[in-house]
Order: C-alpha cells, then sequence, then structure tokens
C-alpha cells in the first residue's frame, strides 16, 4: 500500500528556542500580540510504499532517531495515512 | 608578500614532520586557513575530500565552514557519512582527531562528543574576536591549549553549547571541558567553547585557532596551539 509520512521535528520545550522568541517578537511588531509557547520546528512529508501503516511508522521513527531529529535537543511526531493519488 | 619572511615556528631541518590531514565536506569553507596554519606550525599537511581519507594521519582536521550547506541541522548530514568511519578507526589507533565550529558540530551529531549546540542567544551569527580562557583539561589538545587566555575569533550562528547536568557533571570532573569564553558571546553552558572525549584524543572547538595563526592578521595565539599539539605527536614517536 502507498502510505503518506509526516514526521514533525521541535525542539525539546524545556530548551530555549531564540528563533521562536524572535518570531514571537516579529508577530507582535505586527499587532499579533497574544502569541504565546511559540516553537519553530520542520516538517519531513514523503510518500512510500509499505505492507503496513505499522510498519511505515517504525520506520519513519528510526529515521527521526537516527538522522533526521538530534534526540538531545529535539523531539519528534510521526503520523502515518494512506496515500490517495489525486483524482484525474 | 613572500610568507615565508613571516617567522614560523616550523619543524627544525630533517625533523620528521608529523602528517595531518585536512578533511574537506561539500561546503567546507575554513580549510586554506586550517591547511595554512598547520603548515606554518611544522605539520605536513593535506587537503582532502572526506571520501580520499584513510588511516595513518597523526591529526585529521574537521575544519569550519557549512557542510551539505547546513541541511537538517549543523554537522548532521556530515556526521552520517561513511568517510568519517577511517578517522574514527585511526582515532582509536591513537591519532588525534580536531572538530573547528563545523566540525564540532559534525563530532557531536557523530555522537562522538556528548552535547548539542544550538542556535546562538540572543539568536545571531557573531564573528569577532573572543577571549578563550583554557581550563587545563586533559590530553593533548588540554596541554597545547596551554594555561593563558588566548584571543581567539568565533564566526557561527549555532554555538550555544549544552549537555544534560549528568553529562557536564562528567565533563567538569573528568577534565574534559578544554575551554571556556570569558565573556558569553553565545549563551553556552558554563560558557563552554570547547571540549573533549574520554581519550583526550578527539576534540570539538567552537572558535577558530587557524585564524589566529598568521603574524600579519596581528594575532598568533593559534599558531602556538597547533604548534604545541605538533610536539604532543613528536612526544608519542
Amino acid at each position: 500500500m502507498k502510505v503518506q509520512v509526516t514526521l514533525t521535528v521541535e525542539p525539546q520545550p524545556q530548551l530555549r528556542d531564540p528563533e521562536a522568541e524572535a518570531v514571537t517578537v516579529a508577530l507582535a511588531d505586527l499587532g499579533f500580540d497574544n502569541v504565546e509557547a511559540m516553537h519553530v520546528g520542520k516538517i519531513y512529508r514523503w510518500t512510500e510504499e509499505t505492507p503496513s501503516l505499522a510498519l511505515a511508522e517504525q520506520r519513519a521513527e528510526e529515521m527521526a532517531r537516527r538522522i533526521l531529529a538530534n534526540p538531545v535537543s529535539e523531539h519528534f511526531t510521526v503520523e502515518v495515512h494512506p496515500y490517495l493519488e489525486a483524482a484525474s | 608578500m613572500n610568507a615565508e619572511a613571516v617567522p614560523t615556528f616550523g619543524s627544525q631541518p630533517g625533523e620528521k614532520r608529523p602528517r595531518a590531514a585536512v578533511v574537506l565536506f561539500p561546503g567546507t569553507n575554513c580549510d586554506r586557513e586550517t591547511y595554512h596554519a598547520l603548515t606554518r606550525a611544522g605539520w605536513q599537511a593535506t587537503r582532502l575530500w572526506a571520501s580520499e581519507v584513510d588511516v595513518g594521519y597523526d591529526l585529521y582536521v574537521l575544519p569550519g565552514g557549512f557542510s551539505y550547506g547546513d541541511y537538517l541541522r549543523p554537522g548532521a548530514i556530515a556526521a552520517h557519512r561513511p568517510q568519517l568511519g577511517p578517522i574514527l578507526r585511526a582515532a582509536a589507533e591513537g591519532a588525534m582527531v580536531l572538530g573547528i565550529c563545523n566540525g564540532f558540530q559534525i563530532l557531536l551529531e557523530a555522537g562522538v562528543l556528548p552535547g548539542v549546540l544550538l542556535p546562538n542567544e540572543p539568536v545571531g551569527f557573531r564573528c569577532r574576536a573572543e577571549q578563550i580562557l583554557p581550563q587545563n583539561a586533559q590530553g593533548p589538545f588540554g596541554r597545547a591549549l596551554g594555561k593563558r587566555p588566548l584571543s581567539w575569533p568565533i564566526a557561527h550562528a549555532a554555538g550555544r553549547f549544552w549537555a544534560e547536568d549528568s553529562e557536564l557533571d562528567t565533563l567538569w570532573e573528568h577534565r574534559r571541558v578544554l575551554a571556556v569564553y570569558a565573556d558569553d558571546p553565545n549563551g553556552s553552558v558554563d560558557r563552554i567553547a570547547g571540549i573533549c572525549d574520554p581519550s583526550g584524543r578527539i576534540a570539538g572547538l567552537m572558535p577558530h585557532p587557524e585564524r589566529a595563526a598568521d603574524r600579519r592578521l596581528g594575532n598568533v595565539d593559534g599558531l602556538f596551539f597547533f604548534q604545541r599539539l605538533r610536539e604532543e605527536v613528536a612526544g608519542h614517536v
């Protein structure tokens, strides 16, 4: 089956995130002054052929642990959904 | 200008010079000044691509730059290339490995050194001379740093060293903190600027000794470091 995997990598919440702080200030300057607890992370999204959703999830977690996230400073979440080709 | 007109601290005629490999990844950009500093300090230095690296050098330097464009995280992709294997094998057999700036980031991402380098606090790229205080660490890098304060340039956006408390305790307890900043340029925990592994032979430094290695630039604090590092090899032959 074909699935779409979404891996979200974010900084560990206990670590200070100066990029998020800068973004928060920039938003406040534009009038969006009610933003709290901003975190700036990354999203990796791809499709793959897999025997099962569970296996795809397991492999994505392994990718995250081995290279796509740094366990010292980041945490991640994985979502896997069946991928439906856009109807033509 | 004739480079030879400048006083150097090279080896004596006939003395066998230790070999240093300056290892390049795509995006490395401090390799020439690193080569220059090592050569002036009496090393037989070679610049070569990571894929060409083999065992047999006394020192491997992973220089600064933006390996693989800093994609993923600084140093992360280089750290997971198979080419790091021969370097770590050589280190296990007694060679020294020094990661400078992006090279330090690579060694951390590879898990060879503990901790992580996060975006500077306050956020921003910082490029200026900093006073570096050696911490009398164990091993050849600790000895080569000497005891007096050094003025070394920094040039980084992600230089905020951070490690778990237990890891920090271990680093201090086993004299593995090489140097700290006199000021606080990037928010590093305990102002740490460099550390080494338990063997003392694998080291990471955020400041750039190779940019303080030519009298024409007004600073040779880094040249002394590379010269004393060379003497460390001579001491073990």
